[in-house]
């Protein structure tokens, strides 16, 4: 290499200039009075804003800017800059001479005097035209993901709101169907097929409801319109009765279960429907997953401070990737074979439901093949609270039952019609009306013991029918609404009208017949 | 919650005459901080964050019960209430000013003296009335706030980053007062700058005193005569001082002109 082709060594005297530096910075620099009066700018900040020197000087900051963020200026930069005696990365907008906004980032520095007393503030502005557009676009993306939300919020909502409508549909057929397997049932049919056939119409029929009950509760959970009536209840009991409920249910299935409770009653405060919700559930889905000639234990005992019910099978039991999914909404194991009947709300709604009464359900599986053990938690009462326990009742018992007067009133015929044939051949003496009106005068004259309304009825409604029969001179009869909707709002305005209970349908036979084998007799 | 839990409410000073020093839009209580130490000596010292600033407590923000000043100063009696303060002086900057004004209205026999720093009824011009900005100037304004959302949230970042996950990040971001929560400052923004208060300030029956500066261009000198000429009674003092806080400009400009104004209505 020669010494002509040496590169040549750049030429940085220039930067030695401090003026030179000052001037052409790539940043625009000003230096201003506490007031904002400018006392020098530098070339980059004139070529900024397209102004000389002279139209510059000795004008304020503030003039520089929109009004917006003159506003701002004064209401955040300046009293942070007093505050702090500096400022990093503030938004601001400069107006060009031309009139053309130009979007900047401001940091600024105060100078104090030998007294102390602030004497310049220098600040540097960059332009930031780029950065505000990316920001935008990020702030127009924020707003759409926001927007999204609310729809799917709102999707959410209507989607509730379209379960507990069609839960309600799904109802109104149930009722008359289960009344008419109920009187099948009770003709007593001398054909063995026909028990076969009305015992399975039975069980389909009772497994639908409560499919169809699931679906109502979960509507009502999303909503958030979920009320417990807690009181103090001894779980012993309770399991009693779920394991009863649960019986032929594990007869047909070919399972069997056992019991074990503590000698010692555990009280918890609990909505005791609630409760039988959360063992049937579980007891429902032990049953499910357990082959024919399987075995399910429940066993109730104390954890600590809380009430343990352990539910154990030796079923088909879980897969340790599915166990964290299984109380999720929707969510069956997904084993195409071993899918069962069901719509996966089951066990979310009973841990929904434990939730509510301050408790927890965990699961656990040694794998497929090995079983599954759920675990409900309690909160326990300690036994200076149970002073005011309350046991629960045993079932409807047969018995001899007195014969009553009955007005059935229903707008769907068969649901009517059938009821009142199930209450005919329990021994009772029946009339029927479809609209209100015309219960009100058939109650006028028939002077029936009980009232059975369905609320929603054609021209006069339940609740005005029942105001008027309230309104007859004569024996009073007791009055039981009947209405697809069972949520709390319903029950309080019932009572108002002069309703003494409210049922929800589909009715169940047993708690009707006791209501009639329980009516104070009349002199 | 408590008044004091809701509004960051701080008592220091060693007299018994309380003395409420209450901010303006933009920043927090820290906006006091040179001329609380001069009054300590002799009043007890009663300095508060608006639900949405500093460090109230944003969860207690209701959209509907700040949607005009008066839920502001809703707050300002109930504070009151809990402190029991009586024979109060209260000193509202800016937008707090009319806050002043209407708790005033509804517990003057709990106040004193109202002292108003650069206030404001009005922000928008109407027919003979010059608020000083057009309805035009307060929409870019508005419009501005919402559209710099990212701008304000590096003034308003610490308030964010305190709550995250990482909040060593809070503590080292550079610009560190007057925290605020960005969609309520925006809210605030909105309700101070197209608030009407003009026909409140008649009903004023406390002894007043209003500092003007001597350019302001969010109260401008015109603006402070008005509030002067219909507050009966009232003083009008106008400050050396530029800008619109002369709290942090000129405190002790400030500070002298509120304590010879009580000297002469012999409160404190």
């Amino acid at each position: 290499m020669s010494a002509d082709e040496r590169p040549a060594v750049p030429d940085t005297s220039l930067e030695q200039d401090a003026d030179e530096l000052y001037e052409h910075a790539p940043c625009a620099l000003l230096s201003t009075r506490p007031d904002g009066t400018i006392v020098r700018a530098n070339r980059t900040l004139l070529d900024l804003i397209g102004a000389s020197h002279e139209q510059t000087l000795n004008t304020r900051f503030q003039g520089l800017l929109t009004i917006g963020s003159r506003i701002y200026y004064e209401t955040h930069f300046a009293p942070l800059l007093q505050m702090q005696g500096f400022v990093n990365e503030i938004a601001l907008e400069l107006r060009r001479a031309d009139g053309r906004v130009l979007p900047v980032v401001a940091s600024a520095r105060q100078l104090r005097d030998a007294d102390d007393v602030v004497s310049i503030n220098r600040l540097a502005l960059f332009d930031s035209t780029d950065r505000r557009r990316y920001e935008q676009e990020l702030l127009a993306e924020r707003k759409r993901a926001e927007q999204a939300v609310k729809e799917l919020s709102e999707a959410d909502r209507r989607r509730n709101e379209f379960i507990a409508m069609l839960a309600h549909e799904l109802r109104n057929p149930l009722a008359p169907i289960r009344s008419a397997v109920e009187v099948l049932r009770r003709i007593e049919p001398s054909k063995e097929v026909a028990v076969k056939t009305t015992d399975m119409m039975h069980r389909q029929v009772t497994h639908m409801i409560r499919l169809v009950d699931d679906l109502m509760d979960v509507s009502r959970l999303g909503q958030d319109r979920f009320t417990l009536t807690r009181v103090p209840l001894d779980l012993a009991s309770l399991v009693h009765h779920a394991v009863e409920a649960s019986d032929v249910q594990f007869q047909n299935a070919g399972v069997s279960l056992s019991a074990s409770v503590p000698d010692r009653a555990i009280y918890v405060e609990g909505d005791a429907t609630r409760l039988l919700q959360i063992l049937g559930n579980l007891l429902n889905n032990a049953v499910k997953f357990t082959p024919r000639g399987g075995a399910v234990s429940l066993t109730l005992e104390r954890a600590d401070h809380e009430a343990l019910i352990r539910i154990r099978d030796n079923g088909i039991g879980i897969d340790q990737k599915d166990l964290s999914r299984v109380f999720d909404l929707f969510v069956q194991a997904d084993t195409s074979l071993e899918r069962r009947e069901g719509l996966g709300i089951g066990l979310m709604l009973a841990k929904s439901l434990a939730e509510r009464h301050g408790g927890r359900i965990a699961i656990d599986s040694a794998g497929l093949g090995h079983g599954t053990e759920l675990r409900v938690y309690l909160p326990m009462l300690t036994d200076a609270l149970t002073s005011v326990s309350r046991t629960f009742g045993p079932a409807a018992p047969e018995q001899a039952v007195l014969p009553r007067r009955v007005l059935v009133v229903d707008d769907n015929h068969d649901s009517a019609d059938v009821l009142a044939l199930l209450l005919e051949l329990s021994g009772h003496t029946v009339r029927v009306a479809h609209d209100g009106l015309n219960a009100v005068d058939i109650c006028a004259d028939f002077q029936p013991d009980l009232v059975v309304l369905d609320i929603g009825l054609p021209g006069l409604n339940g609740y005005e029918a029942a105001k008027r029969i309230r309104r007859q001179t004569g024996r009073q009869p007791v009055l039981v609404a009947l209405s697809g909707w069972g949520q709390d709002e319903d029950r309080v305005r019932s009572s108002a009208a002069g309703f003494d209970s409210h049922l929800v349908k589909p009715v169940d036979h047993g708690v009707l017949l006791l209501l009639l084998a329980n009516l104070p007799v009349s002199e | 919650m408590t008044v004091t839990e809701r509004n960051n409410v701080r008592v220091s000073g060693k007299g018994d005459q309380p003395i409420v020093f209450a901010h303006g839009f933009g920043c927090d209580q820290n906006m006091w901080r040179f001329m609380v130490p001069s009054f300590e000596d002799a009043y007890k010292v009663v300095l508060f964050d608006h639900v949405g600033a500093g460090r109230s407590s944003a969860s207690a923000y209701d959209e509907a019960k700040y949607a005009t000043l008066n839920g502001y100063a809703t707050d300002v009696v109930e504070l009151c209430a809990e402190l029991d303060l009586t024979r109060v002086v209260f000193v509202g900057h800016s937008v707090s000013a009319m806050v002043g004004v209407l708790a005033a209205r509804r517990i003057p026999e709990r106040f004193s003296a109202l002292i108003l720093v650069g206030p404001s009824p009005r922000y928008i011009n109407d027919e003979s009335y010059e608020g000083g900005f057009s309805r035009q100037d307060i929409d870019e304004l508005l419009s501005s706030l919402d559209n710099n959302y990212l701008g304000w949230s590096r003034t308003m970042a610490p308030a964010i980053m305190a709550n995250a996950d990482r909040p060593e990040l809070g503590t080292e971001l550079a610009n560190s007062f007057c925290r605020a929560d960005p969609a309520i400052a925006s809210r605030f923004a909105r309700v101070t700058f197209l608030s009407d208060n003009r026909s409140d300030l008649r009903a004023v029956t406390v002894p007043t005193l209003i500092l003007q500066c001597s350019e302001d261009i969010i109260a401008p000198p015109a603006v402070g005569d008005f509030v002067h000429a219909q507050i009966a009674g009232s003083e009008l003092v106008t400050l050396k001082a530029t800008g619109h806080c002369p709290n942090l400009s000129a405190p002790e400009e400030t500070t002298d002109a509120i304590k010879a104004f009580l000297r002469t209505r012999h409160v404190g």
